[in-house]
Order: C-alpha cells, then sequence, then structure tokens
C-alpha cells in the first residue's frame, strides 16, 4: 500500500486511527487459527467418516452378525431339545419330557426367535433375511402347533386307534360272546346244556379255546405289531367260526336255553371278527399310532425344514460375517491409513499456512527490528514503507514519526551538547586560567608545578597558593562533588574566598579557622546541596613548619628527599558544608630541605585500569614515589603513568595535581 | 313332494350306507337346489318317529327337554347337528345291533340344505337298520306338520332327536365326547390363528377341581359369544342363541356337546372364510374325562379366541386407519 503519511512531522492521528483498524491484526491471527481450525475440522470430519464406515461394519459384524449367528445356533438346539423332549414323552409317557419340550420352547426357541426377529428388524438392507424369518417364523409356529398336537394325543388311548377301537367296539361284543358261552356252561353244568350229546359240548368248549385265543392273539397285536399274533388271530378266528359253524348246524343238539345263548353267539361272532379286523387294520395301519405317525410326518420333516432353513441363515451369516471381517480388515487399515494422510496432510497445510501468515505478520515486525537498530546506530535516515493496514502498519506510521522526531531531538540534543560542550570548555579554561602560575625559585625557596585536567564534564577541583604574608604560604585544593558548571562556580566561589580572604573572622594562617570558616560560608543547604572537600596547608618559610587541615579530603603526600617514603598528611574530619558548626583540626610537620609535597584530587585515584581494579590511594602513592627518581617532568610521568593505569586518556573526574617542592 | 324325498330317501340311504359315501354325491345339481328346509325337517321328523318305536321297544324315558333357543340358523350349523345324530345312531347301532357306520364327515363347501338332508338320511338309515337287527318292524311315519320350514326348526328338531337317542345310549355322550369337539374347535381356532405370527395354541389354564357341565356350557357359551365379535369383525353372520340359566345350570354332557358342535360348527365356517382350508387334525379319543378336564381345554380355545378377537381388532384399526 501506498504511504499513507507523507508528512511525519505534523501527523493527524485521528486520521490514522480510523485507516489503520485497530483488531486487524488479532482478526488476521483469528482467522489463520480459524482456517487451520476449519481445515482441521473437515479432516477429522473425514477421519470421523472413515472411523464410522469402520464402526458401522464392526457393528454389523458385532452387533449383528454374531449375535444372529448365536441366536439362530439357540434356536436350532431348542428345535433338537424340544425334538428329544417330544420323542421322550411320545416314547416314555415321562411328563418330565414335556415339560422339557416346554422348557426347549419357552426358554431356548421363543427367546432366540425374538432375539432374531429383533436383530434382523434392526439390520438395514436385508429385507430377503427378514422375509426368510418371517417364513421361519411361520413355520416354527406350523411346528409348535404340530408339537402340541402330538403330546396332546400321545398320552390319550386315541393315540392308538386300534385300542379305541377294540375297547369301544370289539370288547363289548367279546363280553357279549363270553356272557353266553359262560351261560352255556353253567347250563352244561347243571345237565341242562344238551341232552345227550358230550361232543357238541366239546366243540363248545373248543370254540371257546380257539376264541379265547384269538381275543388273546388280537390284544397282543395291537400292543406288539408282530405278524405272528396277527397269523395266529386269523387262524384262532378261522377255527372258531367253523366250530361255530358245526355248532350251530345242529341246533336240535342243545336245549332251548342253550341253543338260544348259541344263536346270540352266532350273531355276535361274525361282528367280532368285522371289528377285531377292523382293529387290525388300524393297527397295521402307519398311523397305528397316531402321535408317532404325526411327529415323522409331520413335526419332524417341519423340524428338520426349520433347521435346514436356519442353517441356511447360518451360513448366510458366515459369509457376511467373512465379508464383514475383510471389510472391517480393510475399514481398518484405510481408516489407519488415511489418517496418517491426514495427518500428514494437516501438518503440511499448517505449516504452509502458518509459515506464510507469520511471514506477512513477522516481515514488518522484522523490518521495524532491523530498524530500530539502525535507528539506534543513528543510520537510518528513511521512512519505513507501510504495507499493512493494521496495528503492524499502525506500528510503522508510529515507528516513522518516532524516527523522524528522534533525529529533530538528537539534532537538538547535539547542538545542545555542542553548546554545553562549549560552555564547560569555557569554564574549564577559566577554570584553567584562573589557576595560580608556577611559583619560582625566588619566591622564598618554594617551587610549584600542576597538571590540572578537566573532564568531559567538568568537575569541581580547583586549587591554588597564595603568600599570606612573607612567611606563610597557603597551599590548598578543592574538589566540589558533582559535575558541570554548578559545581565549578562554587569551587570558584570557594577559591575566591580563600584568595581575598574573604571568610570572616578566620585567620588564614591556621587552617582549623579555615575550615571552619568555610564550612559555615557554603553550607550545602545553600548551594543545591552541593559540598566540597579540602586539603588545606600553611608553610612557613622561616620555621619550616607546615601546618595543615582537611575538610573531607584524603591525605597529601610528602617525600623526603633522602629516601622515597612518603609522609601522609591527612586527618579525618567533616566535609565542607555537610554539618554545620562542624569542628575542624590542624597539625603540623616540620618539612625537610628537598622534600615535595603532593596535593591530589581524588581523580587521580579513584579510576579502573580495564580489569575493573581501582588505583587507590596506594598505588598512586606508590606511581608518586616511582616518579621522584626523575629529576624534571615528574607530573608528566605521573600523568602518563596513570593514564597507562586506567588505558585510555580522558578522566571522568577532573584531574588536579599540585607539587610543592621545598629548598 | 314330502313323500316322494320319502322314498328316495329309502332306496337312497342303504345305497348310501353300503358305498360308504356321501348321499348327495348321486344327485344332480338341480336335486340340491330343489332340497328346502321343509324337506329337511321331514326327514328328521320322520326319523324321530323311528327313533321313538325304538325308544319304545327298550323301554327307555322320553325326552322332555325344552328346544334350544336358536334363532337365524344357517343349514351349515345344522349340518353339525346332523353330523352328531349319526354320530349317535352309530354309536346306538353299535350297542344293539353291533353295526357301525362310517364316520360321518361334513363337507367342505357352502353347505345348502340338500347337504344337511343327505346327513339326516344316513342317520335315519342306520336308525332303519338298528330297527331291523332287533328286529323291529317299524310303522310308517305320519305326516309332517304342515306350513314352511326354516333351518332354525330344523335344528331344534335335530337337536331334539339327538336328545333322545342319548337317552337311548348305554354309553352316553360323556365329558369325553365333549372334550373331542373343544380340540376340533382348537384346531380350527389354531388355523384362524395362524394368520398372525406368534403361539396358535397357548398354555393350558390351570385344572380346576369339581367344575360340572353348566360350568363348561358357560365357558363355552361365552367361547361363541367371542366367535360372535369375532364374525361381526369379519362381517360373518352367525346363529344366535338364546339359552335360558335354567337350561344352563340343566345341563347334561350332551346338552354340552350340542353346544360344542355348534361352536365347532360356527368356528369351521370363519375358519373358511377366513383361511379357506379346513385344519388337517382330527380328534382322538381322550379316554375317560371329567367335566373339569373339558373346563380346562375350553379354557385354552378362550384364550385362542381372545387373542384372535384382539389380533382381528387390531387389523381392522389399522385398516380402517
Amino acid at each position: 500500500m501506498t504511504d499513507p503519511v507523507p508528512d511525519y512531522e505534523s501527523i493527524d492521528w485521528s486520521e490514522i486511527e480510523q485507516r489503520f483498524r485497530d483488531g486487524a491484526l488479532r482478526g488476521k491471527l483469528m482467522r489463520l487459527a480459524a482456517t487451520l481450525t476449519a481445515i482441521g475440522m473437515v479432516l477429522l470430519a473425514i477421519n470421523l467418516g472413515g472411523l464410522f464406515w469402520l464402526r458401522t461394519n464392526v457393528a454389523d459384524l458385532v452387533e449383528d452378525r454374531v449375535p444372529l449367528v448365536d441366536a439362530t445356533r439357540r434356536l436350532e438346539t431348542g428345535l433338537q431339545r424340544a425334538l428329544a423332549g417330544l420323542r421322550g414323552w411320545v416314547a416314555l409317557h415321562d411328563p418330565r419330557f414335556r415339560e422339557e419340550n416346554r422348557v426347549a420352547w419357552d426358554q431356548d426357541i421363543r427367546p432366540a426367535l425374538r432375539d432374531i426377529e429383533t436383530l434382523t428388524a434392526a439390520s438395514a438392507g436385508s429385507a430377503k433375511l427378514r422375509a426368510e424369518v418371517a417364513d421361519l417364523t411361520t413355520k416354527l409356529d406350523d411346528l409348535a402347533e404340530s408339537q402340541w398336537w402330538v403330546g396332546d394325543v400321545a398320552q390319550t388311548p386315541g393315540n392308538e386307534p386300534a385300542h379305541v377301537e377294540y375297547t369301544l367296539h370289539v370288547l363289548p361284543v367279546k363280553q357279549s360272546i363270553d356272557a353266553s358261552v359262560s351261560e352255556i356252561a353253567e347250563l352244561a353244568a347243571e345237565g341242562d346244556a344238551t341232552p345227550t350229546d358230550d361232543a357238541s359240548l366239546a366243540a363248545m368248549l373248543l370254540f371257546q379255546v380257539r376264541f379265547v385265543a384269538a381275543d388273546a392273539a388280537l390284544r397282543d397285536f395291537i400292543e406288539h405289531g408282530e405278524a405272528a399274533s396277527r397269523f395266529a388271530l386269523n387262524q384262532h378266528l378261522a377255527q372258531a367260526g367253523h366250530l361255530l359253524t358245526v355248532l350251530t348246524a345242529s341246533p336240535q343238539a342243545w336245549t332251548p336255553p342253550a341253543a338260544e345263548h348259541l344263536a346270540a353267539i352266532g350273531r355276535e361272532f361274525p361282528w367280532y371278527s368285522k371289528h377285531a379286523r377292523d382293529a387290525l387294520k388300524l393297527r397295521a395301519a402307519p398311523d397305528w399310532n397316531v402321535a408317532q405317525h404325526l411327529m415323522e410326518n409331520e413335526t419332524v420333516p417341519l423340524t428338520r425344514t426349520l433347521t435346514a432353513g436356519l442353517d441356511k441363515i447360518v451360513e448366510q451369516q458366515a459369509a457376511l460375517m467373512r465379508a464383514d471381517t475383510d471389510r472391517v480388515s480393510f475399514a481398518g487399515n484405510t481408516t489407519v491409513a488415511l489418517s496418517v494422510l491426514l495427518i500428514g496432510l494437516m501438518a503440511i497445510t499448517a505449516y504452509a499456512l502458518t509459515n506464510r501468515r507469520a511471514e506477512q505478520i513477522t516481515r514488518p515486525i522484522h523490518r521495524l527490528s532491523q530498524a530500530t537498530s539502525l535507528l539506534a546506530r543513528g543510520e537510518l535516515n528513511e521512512n519505513l514503507p507501510v504495507t499493512t493496514d493494521d496495528e503492524l502498519g499502525k506500528l510503522t506510521v508510529a515507528f516513522n514519526h518516532m524516527r523522524v522526531s528522534l533525529q529533530r531531538s538528537e539534532t537538538a540534543l547535539r547542538r545542545a551538547n555542542d553548546r554545553m560542550a562549549a560552555e564547560l570548555q569555557g569554564a574549564a579554561s577559566y577554570v584553567q586560567s584562573v589557576l595560580p602560575k608556577p611559583l619560582s625559585s625566588a619566591d622564598g625557596g618554594v617551587l610549584t608545578d600542576w597538571t590540572f585536567i578537566a573532564s568531559a564534564e567538568l568537575g569541581g577541583d580547583s586549587f591554588g597558593y597564595h603568600w599570606l604574608d612573607d612567611e606563610h604560604l597557603a597551599i590548598y585544593l578543592l574538589d566540589v562533588c558533582g559535575h558541570g558548571v554548578g559545581p565549578a562556580m562554587l569551587s570558584m566561589s570557594a577559591l575566591n574566598a580563600l584568595r581575598q580572604r574573604a571568610l570572616p573572622d578566620a585567620d588564614f594562617r591556621r587552617p582549623s579557622e579555615v575550615l571552619r570558616a568555610l564550612n559555615k560560608a557554603f553550607p550545602m543547604q545553600k548551594n543545591q546541596n552541593k559540598f566540597f572537600t579540602i586539603w588545606y596547608g600553611v608553610y612557613n618559610i622561616v620555621t619550616h613548619e607546615l601546618t595543615y587541615g582537611c575538610g573531607g579530603h584524603h591525605a597529601a603526600l610528602l617525600f623526603a628527599k633522602d629516601n622515597g617514603d612518603a609522609v601522609e598528611l591527612g586527618m579525618k574530619s567533616f566535609m565542607i558544608g555537610v554539618v554545620d558548626d562542624a569542628d575542624f583540626e590542624s597539625a603540623s610537620v616540620t618539612v625537610r630541605p628537598g622534600s615535595r609535597l603532593y596535593i591530589f584530587s581524588d581523580g587521580l585515584f579513584e579510576i579502573n585500569n580495564p580489569d575493573k581494579q581501582m588505583l587507590n590511594l596506594d598505588g598512586l602513592q606508590e606511581k608518586i614515589r616511582q616518579a621522584q627518581q626523575q629529576p624534571s617532568e615528574r607530573l608528566d610521568a605521573i600523568l602518563t603513568s596513570v593514564r597507562g593505569w586506567q588505558g585510555f586518556d580522558d578522566f571522568k573526574d577532573d584531574y588536579s595535581l599540585l607539587e610543592v617542592s621545598f629548598s | 313332494m314330502n313323500r316322494r324325498r320319502l322314498w328316495t330317501c329309502v332306496l337312497v340311504a342303504p345305497v348310501s350306507l353300503l358305498i360308504g359315501g356321501a348321499p348327495t354325491s348321486g344327485q344332480t345339481q338341480q336335486e340340491r337346489t330343489e332340497v328346502t328346509p321343509t324337506d329337511v325337517f321331514a326327514e328328521v321328523f320322520a326319523t324321530a318317529h323311528d327313533v321313538e318305536q325304538i325308544r319304545f321297544y327298550m323301554g327307555r324315558p322320553r325326552n322332555h327337554q325344552e328346544p334350544i333357543g336358536v334363532t337365524d340358523v344357517a343349514p351349515r350349523e345344522v349340518i353339525y347337528q346332523a353330523a352328531t345324530l349319526c354320530e349317535k345312531t352309530n354309536r346306538l347301532g353299535h350297542e344293539l345291533i353291533r353295526e357301525v357306520g362310517e364316520k360321518p364327515a361334513v363337507p367342505d363347501k357352502d353347505i345348502v340344505p340338500a347337504d344337511v338332508l343327505g346327513m339326516v338320511e344316513l342317520a335315519h338309515g342306520r336308525v332303519r337298520r338298528i330297527a331291523q337287527g332287533l328286529p323291529l318292524v317299524l310303522t310308517p311315519a305320519p305326516a309332517p306338520p304342515a306350513g314352511e320350514k326354516t333351518p332354525t326348526d330344523v335344528y331344534r328338531a335335530v337337536v331334539q332327536l339327538n336328545r333322545q337317542i342319548n337317552i337311548l345310549l348305554d354309553r352316553r355322550f360323556s365329558p369325553s365326547d365333549v372334550y373331542q369337539q373343544v380340540s376340533l374347535a382348537i384346531a380350527h381356532a389354531a388355523n384362524v390363528r395362524g394368520r398372525w405370527p406368534g403361539q396358535r395354541i397357548p398354555p393350558e389354564p390351570d385344572w380346576e377341581l369339581g367344575k360340572r357341565p353348566p360350568d363348561v356350557y358357560r365357558r363355552l357359551l361365552g367361547c361363541l359369544d367371542l366367535i360372535r365379535r369375532l364374525a361381526a369383525a369379519e362381517n360373518v353372520r352367525i346363529l344366535e342363541l338364546s339359552v335360558s340359566e335354567s337350561s344352563i345350570t340343566g345341563a347334561t354332557p350332551s346338552d354340552v356337546y350340542d353346544i360344542a358342535s355348534l361352536l365347532v360348527s360356527e368356528l369351521a365356517y370363519v375358519d373358511r372364510v377366513l383361511n379357506g382350508s379346513p385344519p388337517e387334525r382330527k380328534a382322538w379319543y381322550p379316554g375317560r374325562k371329567v367335566p373339569s378336564d373339558v373346563f380346562q381345554r375350553v379354557g385354552i380355545l378362550e384364550l385362542q379366541l381372545v387373542q384372535i378377537v384382539g389380533l382381528a381388532g387390531s387389523e381392522n384399526r389399522q385398516g380402517g386407519s
């Protein structure tokens, strides 16, 4: 996009607010997240589809096929159990078998059928199976009814029609014949059956024997159905019939009562024969045992048909199970492969989209970062292009504005610094200008030399010496805390007060009084909380006595001529201006000829070498001692040595070193 | 007409008895349609006359029961009572002359008066054979009461005749015979129940001690009422039966048999209308039974009918909705 702010000097921020929408970057990030989420969800949906497919196949297998096969098997088992129970009931007449049959239906067959109906009703796309199950249900109902009838008839007399025929039709006739025979026998016993013919009685007896044997054979045949019994029956009936014919052929051989009974036998016997043969036919018929016949011709075939149907269902389900298993296996493998593919696709898509969006988002940030580095180094002279309309675009605009502002401020600051540096330089020059000129040997045998290097920020060092009278020389060095013009001016004021002896009630030959007067004249409360340290000494050229005092300043060093040892001329005391009414002491030392006194500010020893080790007072003392070996230019040697210590020429604080040589 | 029919019967019945087939098998379609309930009534009347002579011969008491209170009877309902008549004459024939005829079979078709007449003629022929075997010379029957007769009149007359013959039997119709009729009814009910999936013959109810024929009779009437509801749902007409409380309390096994026979006829008809084919079931001689046994068996039938009525009602409601 084109730079929306041609002039960064005068930005209309309300317009910027309108042109750069807050939340646009958030919107981009959210769109990225939403896009990734949407893609993820689509891929997840595809994966879920695969899982659902797998689940459907597994469900078909686990929820439909296996239970269906199980139920079908249970049904088959139930059918066999029911049939076995029924067979037991028919064959053995034991009620426990009938109960077994009932239990098979109630606990095995019908529950299994219900399960099958439920499973087939629930499974989709199995109309053929449902039709088969419906047919199965009908056949099962047929079978149940058939078994009911078999069970119902099995234990009734009607189960064997030959028995019924014998009981209802044969037996009454037999009983009638037996009764007539008994009557004749009773008559015979009374001698009233036949007048003369004992042979007739014998024939009658023989008839009775044959008749009883025939009836026994009939009952035996009805009971066991053996051909021998049938044969015997026919034989006995034929012989009995023949005997009866003989007997009835000569009725005159019998008494009238006996003849009447004989006639009754003659009428009944043909019916006996007829009904006996009817019973024979019934016994010889295939359905002589109704239950057995029903079972073999109806129940068992129905059971076989059902079993075959169930086997067919089992085979179909087994085939479907195999197909399902193959499908499940395929679905499982496909789902795994699909999952892996989708995961990979998701990762690639996420990486590509995120990378692209991250590139879009971080490019301006990176550019800003680089620009910030350039700006920090002061090397950025052009505005960044505004390429987005979001918060980053707005940030770029703000950055450009900041860059312009910073450049403007830097320019102003540089000018101010230059001005200040010039002022400091001027102040330093002033300080240097007010420093006293070195004393020559004509000045009472005292020589002075000094080195003053103002720091860049101008410290508050100053020093001086002047004759108080013909005998006394005042020597002093002070150091105002802080840097800049302020401390320099305080330093100058204090210096002037000492030069011009403008301290009231102070004998400038007495250091303690001078220090007290300075403390009173320059309290820190009146000088922007600034205070200073001072070393002040007075040398009597007659007595060679040096009286000195310290206002918080470190000791000066006095080197004797004959040895390199230095005497530290210092004492503990308050700094000037810090404590009202502070008391100051002074001390004296006799100076031997040839000695040199060194007074210096802390800018000479409170310096660090590159290893961050401070030089400190002892180190400086050693450097001054070494310089004592040189006949001249000792101060330069000290300066060189100190500079060597810190590794560079400039000093952070003022470098003030005053050498006083006593001859 | 009646005289002509009478002669026809005299000639045809023995032949039919000998060949064992239905006596109407030789009739032409025209003859079949010409037979009226009045003709059938005349044949029943003549049979009753002959039975009365046998009763007199045997010295057995006369039946004094009130005629059964039925109305709107159809030939198909009469023919079952006529079949019962054949059964009873068969049994009487065996007891008196040892002769047993074939078991009568109700034809599986729309029953017309000619079919009923054939069944009655079969029974009449057996009565004559019994008389002949005794031996008893029968006097010709007088002319039947004048006037047109309805199937209801025939039904009542046949029932009364059945009651009379039952009195003549040494082995009278007993709970065992009722049991067989109820079993036939169960077979028909199972056939009807087979229209819907499910157990066609429910578990038998508990056996209850001390039941008497009136209890069975009452339960059978309840079943008949259920059949009437089923028939109404299927637009099938069945006869109206009005039985007094005294008739119920005084019911004998023979009366119970008659009502069971009626029940079978109605169920068979409903079965035929709904399914078209009769069940391939027979009732087997169950041996000695007491009324409690029969009561229990009627309980099975009752449960079947309750189920069937419920299922038919649901089906009709679904069809209506």
